[in-house]
Formats: structure tokens, C-alpha cells, sequence
């Protein structure tokens, strides 16, 4: 048993496969955002593995991969605030609430 | 670290991480999501390890395992109560299922019918002066467009939050 590029190709795809699954079930905004970063989890992994056995991209897998992790976190964070924000009443929904 | 050593350590690492994956994906309580999440992206960042690229698993460590399950688990103690599949729960799940095996089976296909080196890498690893001066010679525009992206999407939430409220 020896590490190759399939394996790591392999583990990638599954993983981002997975995610695409999730993000395309859920419909709670947790899960379908949990699912987008396995999503990200899966293609860091494929690049990070193509670093690893191919020269030309023994520079650009790792960068890619910090690329697609920063984005993908600031992604979640974002899309966790709106939907936070979505669902907090706004201020005539709150007067009306504590008119009586 | 001896190849099969660090075969047996990735291909390990990977089966946790997808354990942790479809743990998540199937999990429907919020809070355990963020628990899985977060088994699932440290068993990604162990895997990174194996890869010889320490800096980026550290950067998936403090990310994705560190920052994103905990923003989660606010999210869900905030409102823990998920919104109801609808009445076309089994056509979606079916839909689901079909569109990731397809694409699954499409990237295995490729990988394994693409002339792949199947020998022991001989890339030396990434060190991280070379990493710093790569991202900062290489792709400097990357960076400022990232980060342009970044400020794009704060303001904008800011000021769809401003309308709102």
C-alpha cells in the first residue's frame, strides 16, 4: 500500500460529494452551511494532494487550498449572520409584540 | 515517515473525515452538526498533515475545525428549532442522492482512468518562506481580490441589516 495521487483525488471527490449532498438536502441554514464547508474540506484536499505528487503545482495547490479555506469560512460566517438577521423581528414587529 | 506509514495515516484520516461528513449531512439536531463539523475538519486537517503541507492544515485547524463550528453552535443554540422538510422531503432527498452519485461516480471514473503517477511523490515539500513569498510575488492580485470580496460582502450585510432593522 503506497500513497498515491488517486487516493488523495479519490478522498477528495467523496468528500465534496457528500457536502454537494447535504447542501442540496438540508434546508436549515446550519446544515446547508456545514455542508458548503465540507464542500471546501474536499476540494482543499484534492489540491493539497496534487502539490504533493505534481511539480507544477507544488506552489499554487497549497495557496489554492488557503484561497478556498478563507473564503469558504468567511462564506459561512456571512451566511450565518444573515440568516441570523433574517430572523430577528424588526422594530414595529417588536412594538406591536410588546404594545399590550 | 515511511509511505506506507503515511498511506495507512491518510487513507485513516480520510474515512474519519468521511464518517464526520455523513454524520453531519444526516445529522438533523443543529448542535450535534456542529459537533460532527468539527470532528470532520479535524480529521481534514490531520489528513493535510500527512500531505506535507503543515501551514495550510494549521489554517484548516483554526478555520474550519476552530471558527465555523463554533459560529454554528451559536447559531443553533439561538434557534435550535429546524424548519420542516415540506411535503416533497422523499423527492428531494431522491433528487439529492442522484445528483451527488452521479457526480461521484463520474469523478471516480475520471481518476481512476486518468494516467495518474501511481509511484511515491517526488516533489519536495512546500516550505512555508516559500509559501509566504509565493502568495506575495506570485499572486499579490489574488490577495486584493480576495480581500475586495471580503469587504464587498461585509458592507452588503451590513447594509441589507441596516434596512431591516
Amino acid at each position: 500500500m503506497t500513497m498515491t495521487l488517486s487516493l488523495g483525488l479519490g478522498a477528495g471527490a467523496a468528500l465534496f460529494c457528500v457536502g454537494l449532498f447535504g447542501a442540496m438536502w438540508r434546508r436549515d441554514a446550519v446544515g446547508a452551511l456545514a455542508s458548503l464547508a465540507i464542500m471546501a474540506a474536499g476540494a482543499g484536499t484534492s489540491l493539497a494532494s496534487l502539490s504533493r505528487f505534481e511539480s507544477a503545482a507544488r506552489t499554487s495547490g497549497p495557496v489554492m487550498t488557503v484561497f478556498v479555506i478563507v473564503v469558504a469560512a468567511a462564506e459561512i460566517a456571512l451566511g450565518l449572520a444573515l440568516e441570523r438577521r433574517a430572523r430577528r423581528p424588526n422594530r414595529r414587529e417588536w412594538r406591536e409584540g410588546n404594545a399590550v | 515517515m515511511p509511505d506506507i506509514a503515511v498511506a495507512v495515516a491518510f487513507v485513516s484520516l480520510a474515512v474519519a473525515a468521511l464518517c464526520g461528513a455523513l454524520a453531519t449531512v444526516l445529522t438533523r439536531d443543529a448542535a450535534r452538526v456542529s459537533f460532527w463539523l468539527l470532528v470532520t475538519m479535524i480529521a481534514v486537517s490531520g489528513a493535510l498533515l500527512v500531505l506535507s503541507v503543515g501551514y495550510v492544515a494549521i489554517v484548516a485547524l483554526l478555520l474550519l475545525a476552530g471558527a465555523v463550528p463554533a459560529l454554528m453552535l451559536l447559531a443553533a443554540l439561538s434557534h435550535s428549532r429546524e424548519p420542516s422538510q415540506g411535503p416533497r422531503r422523499w423527492l428531494r432527498l431522491a433528487v439529492s442522492a442522484l445528483v451527488s452519485l452521479a457526480l461521484g461516480g463520474a469523478l471516480m471514473i475520471a481518476i481512476l482512468q486518468a494516467r495518474l503517477p501511481s509511484s511515491s511523490p517526488s516533489v519536495p515539500p512546500l516550505g512555508l518562506p516559500e509559501l509566504g513569498s509565493a502568495l506575495f510575488t506570485r499572486w499579490p492580485l489574488a490577495i486584493i481580490a480576495t480581500a475586495a470580496v471580503l469587504l464587498t460582502v461585509l458592507v452588503g450585510a451590513a447594509g441589507r441589516g441596516g434596512r431591516e432593522s
